[in-house]
């Protein structure tokens, strides 16, 4: 590996394995995928489900921490529901499940009676 | 060369005395740039997507074209560069067709001499009360393991409770029928357990030492920390009996290092003050230090400032612990070894732990657990020691944890390291097995990070210190 | 605006603020309208909007002050409610048996009152598929609730105004968009995106909430990075300000300060000397130069921030169920207006306006 010195015993063993020809689990093969990446890097997957946008925001802020989250979560909890902004985390009350929040019109208060919700079976 | 583009997450530089440490997070292998990688990376960091006329125009005159050229060739072998239009590989899950224990866990007991408050098991009772596991429960446990351990020549047994020397009878049948059985087999058989060592004596542990057991006690550190939890059903403090014990058995035990356990708790955070008195003071061979583990409303969980003043105690610790390991001296600190050895060997994980796939727990009726911790809560069982193991839903659940892209770990730089974090904390906290511990997150990463920097000193100044200090260590566990 | 010496409130106050009373607009879950008497910090009407669940969320108010334009239910309707009244007078409705439309964001009154703009999101509802359609600018008749005209338009689009003098409406979106004022065509464009090439990457706009009408000015934070900055320099992260005159059409971006926390919503004073940014802190800056003069920690998260007539109050909002009141000046906390029944305003705007009385 040219430019880039290997510093523990991974990287010399995959240093030495792709000079070899072998994965790190010492298996013979072609190093190399058609974009010129090694086998054994293990990309990782696309993004799943859907967002209105690509804000960071729920499980952490922008910074990668928890310091600039909405505070309390209660806050923030309609401001998410309401336009359906992260789908995934929170019932959207944009069209799937407008009837959510009916028992909690104050979140700080009434969040107790927030129940969960399960996809309907259609047809 | 097509135009490439940055892969941020599957690089994480760490600068440490001017050299330029490259972790490269999927495999864990860690790199050192020269200059031509270094301004490469940053250009690519800044830039995020480049051509060739651009890295011309950029580095053309500091450097050849073809140093240029082999850079960007090592880092796109490395997917730290990708051609544009190439695609994002689909996360690998390994499938899980057998289970390789190399470890059985036996809950010998879920009664318990003593009462600390903040332990998480759910099933703890007074001794009167707790149940014992029988030795036909025992026997077949072990013979699960040896099955399942056809491939091995070393197994492990370890003894769990409650206390476990509330019931030494069913341990000494264990150690009498596991040691000629092994044998047989042309294994050997290691044994280990963790006490609070109120029941200690010394005819105890010397039949201990003689067979060999690797031993850890329970213990908070110097007596005003200590009894602040680890106290009896009466709400007495243990220390005074408990160190009376400890420094019987360190005076005498000779068959392998003892360590101690510590749980860190709200009052109980001053690493290096507990770290001086159990290892300095009492004697102990390593010290490792845990946050107790609750659920999500609890008195002892550590609060956000808590936490971060334990994680700034340990990399304080952690610095005495390098500048004493470039002087070639190891002062004991498991969790550094942990994680400089995680580090060193460039483990790379795809599931956080061996649960479920290099051990198991039983409990008393031979049920089988991921491990110790989930004995006696409502998590699922995975089989009977009698009938086998539920093969296909643990392999789902082992499965199920190689991807945790859904929770927020997909660029996430330790997420070779960490996998998830323990799934009972995260049971515990979150009451999901697979949810990352989120309140550790920020801390883990920036421990990580100190792992790397530590690890790169004490390559520098004293190489030597792997091979003597922490690969014996692995040869144990 | 020739019209204005003949109505009573004034809603740009900029002529005589002592004589003029300051109210807010604060929408609440499931279904109110609470009017604020913003001096008194206290509540002064509640009304309720039949079938507008689960969220009134953007409320624009007719230049003589009587009746409120608000978007309601699923935001796919549209309500104009009678202040004095409570009664809700027209309904507009956006969504048909097979189109289902959302106005999300972004609505806004001509100066003049005749039209409503307004920024729909629609799909085409087909037996076992939908098909996103293009979003667009509809502009309806304010007296009659009748379409007038509907034209495509950008994405993605959360803030629409009207210039001061009514010809011209902007679209704030991934760029600050202008229209026709009278048919809603794009007729051009300011860049946010490729604002400070070269010197910083491309900055990052995200705001829904309107508050413009005291200042006739658009504001916002915006998000970027120094391109020769170092990941690891936390002075190379750069939050700014993005002001847009709507009197004049002038758009402003500057560099403000070091990101080390966010704003979700900005909002200028009448002076044009001032801007105010909140979410987990609120903060001061001086408008000319963008520059931070105070900033101070919030309760709990706020979504919006508005200011009196005369620039010495601030009103923040959104998120719970109260309206914290800060003295612009030192930012201290004077008190605050609780919703009733501490009902939530999630991510409703609140407006200012004034009464003569």
């Amino acid at each position: 590996m040219k430019h880039l010195t290997p510093a523990n015993a991974k990287a010399k063993a995959l240093d030495e394995a792709r000079a070899e020809g072998r994965d790190e689990d010492g298996r013979e093969q072609d190093m190399r995928d058609e974009d010129g990446r090694d086998e054994d890097v293990l990309a990782m997957n696309a993004l799943v489900g859907c967002t209105t946008s690509f804000d960071p925001g729920w499980e952490i802020d922008a910074f990668g921490g928890v310091a600039n989250l909405c505070q309390p979560m209660e806050a923030d909890l309609y401001g998410c529901a309401d336009p359906c902004w992260w789908p995934a985390q929170v019932a959207d009350t944009l069209n799937t499940y407008p009837d959510w929040t009916d028992k909690a019109p104050a979140a700080d208060q009434d969040w107790r009676h927030l129940q969960s919700v399960f996809p309907k079976l259609k047809g | 060369m097509s135009a490439l583009t940055f892969i941020p997450q599957n690089a994480h530089r760490v600068d440490v005395d001017g050299r330029a440490m490259l972790m490269h997070v999927p495999t864990t292998s860690l790199y050192e740039l020269d200059a031509v990688a270094r301004d490469v990376y940053d250009l690519f960091r800044r830039l995020g997507v480049l051509d060739a006329e651009t890295m011309r125009a950029e580095l053309g005159a500091r450097y050849g074209a073809s140093a240029l050229a082999e850079c960007v060739d090592s880092l796109r072998s490395l997917d730290i560069l990708r051609d544009v239009a190439a695609p994002d590989r689909p996360v690998r899950i390994a499938k899980v067709e057998e289970i390789p224990l190399s470890t059985i866990v036996l809950n010998v007991n879920t009664g318990c001499n003593l009462a600390c408050t903040y332990c998480y098991k759910e099933d703890l009772a007074v001794p009167a009360k707790g149940e014992k596991m029988r030795f036909e429960t025992a026997k077949d446990s072990f013979e699960l393991l040896l099955r399942q351990a056809s491939g091995r020549d070393r197994v492990n047994v370890v003894f769990f409770g409650g206390e476990p020397l509330t019931n030494m009878a069913l341990i000494r049948q264990v150690v009498e029928y596991a040691e000629p059985r092994a044998a047989a087999l042309g294994k050997v058989v290691d044994f280990s357990l963790t006490t609070n060592a109120t029941l200690l004596s010394e005819e105890l542990v010397d039949w201990f030492d003689a067979h060999r057991f690797a031993l850890t006690v329970s213990m908070d550190g110097p007596k005003a920390l200590h009894d602040v939890n680890r106290r009896t059903v009466g709400g007495k403090g243990s220390y005074d009996l408990v160190a009376r014990n400890v420094r019987m058995l360190l005076a005498r035990y000779r068959s392998r290092p003892v360590g101690a356990r510590v749980t860190l708790t709200r009052g109980v955070t001053d690493v290096i003050a507990i770290h001086d008195h159990l290892r300095d003071e009492l004697g102990f061979a390593e010290v490792g230090f845990g946050p107790a583990t609750s659920g999500p409303v609890s008195v002892f969980n550590l609060d956000g400032a808590e936490l971060t003043g334990v994680f700034e105690d340990m990399k304080a610790l952690g610095r005495r612990y390098v500048e004493a390991a470039c002087r070639g001296e190891n002062i004991g600190f498991s969790n550094m070894h942990q994680l400089l050895t995680d580090i060193a060997q460039g483990t790379r994980k795809a599931v956080p732990c061996g649960a479920g796939l290099g051990m198991l727990a039983v409990d008393k009726d031979g049920d089988l657990h991921l491990c110790h911790r989930f004995v006696g809560s409502e998590q699922p069982t995975y089989g009977n020691v009698q009938d086998g193991i539920d093969v296909p839903r643990l392999a789902a659940f082992i499965e199920g944890a190689q991807d945790r892209s859904q929770y927020g770990c997909r660029t996430c730089r330790i997420r070779a390291i960490c996998a998830g974090g323990c799934y009972h904390e995260a049971y515990a906290r979150q009451g999901d097995a697979f949810a990352p511990v989120y309140h550790y997150c920020d801390l883990m990463r920036d421990w990580v990070d100190f792992g790397i920097e530590a690890y790169t000193r004490i390559m520098r100044a004293n190489p030597s210190y792997f091979r003597r200090h922490l690969e014996p260590r692995r040869a144990q566990t | 605006m020739k019209s204005l010496s003949l109505l009573a409130p004034a809603l740009v106050a900029v002529a005589a603020p002592a004589l003029a009373h300051d109210y807010l607009i604060a929408p609440t879950r499931p279904d109110r309208l609470v009017i604020v008497d913003a001096e008194a910090m206290a509540v002064d009407k509640v009304i309720t909007i039949p079938k507008a669940g689960p969220l009134p969320s953007l409320p624009v108010i007719t230049p003589d002050g009587k009746r409120i334009f608000i978007i309601i239910a699923k935001n796919e309707a549209i309500s104009e409610i009678d202040i004095e009244t409570g009664e809700e007078v027209n309904r507009i409705e956006l969504s048909s048996e097979d189109e289902r439309v959302k106005a999300l964001f972004g609505m806004d009154l001509s100066p003049d009152g005749t039209t409503l703009a307004v920024y729909e999101s629609p799909v085409k509802l087909y037996k076992n598929h939908y098909e996103v359609e293009p979003t667009r600018i509809a502009l309806y008749d304010a007296a009659t609730g009748e379409l007038k005209t509907r034209t495509e338009a950008p994405r993605q689009i959360t803030v629409l105004a009207y210039s001061a003098d009514g010809s011209k409406l902007y679209g704030m979106g991934r760029e600050m968009h202008v229209f026709d004022g009278a048919t809603g065509e794009k007729v051009g464009e300011m860049p946010i995106q490729s604002w400070g090439q070269g010197e910083y990457v491309q900055p990052d706009v995200l705001d829904a909430w309107s508050q413009f009408e005291v200042a006739d000015m658009v504001t916002t934070p915006f998000y970027t990075f120094r391109s020769d900055g170092d990941p690891n320099d936390p002075e190379a992260y750069r939050t700014g300000m993005l002001t847009l005159d709507l009197e004049t059409g002038e758009m402003v971006m500057k560099d403000a300060e070091a990101t080390d926390i966010f704003y979700f919503s900005t909002v200028a004073d009448a002076d044009r000397t001032r801007l105010y940014g909140v979410y987990n802190q609120l903060a001061s800056f001086d408008l000319a130069s963008a520059q931070p003069i105070k900033r101070v920690d919030l309760p709990h998260s706020y979504y919006t921030v508005n200011v009196s007539s005369d620039g010495k109050t601030l009103y923040i909002g959104g998120t719970l169920g109260d309206i914290g009141v800060y003295d612009a000046e030192t930012l201290e906390r004077k008190g605050q207006i609780d919703m009733p029944d501490g009902y939530s305003m999630s991510l409703a705007s609140i407006r200012l306006f004034t009464r003569d009385d």
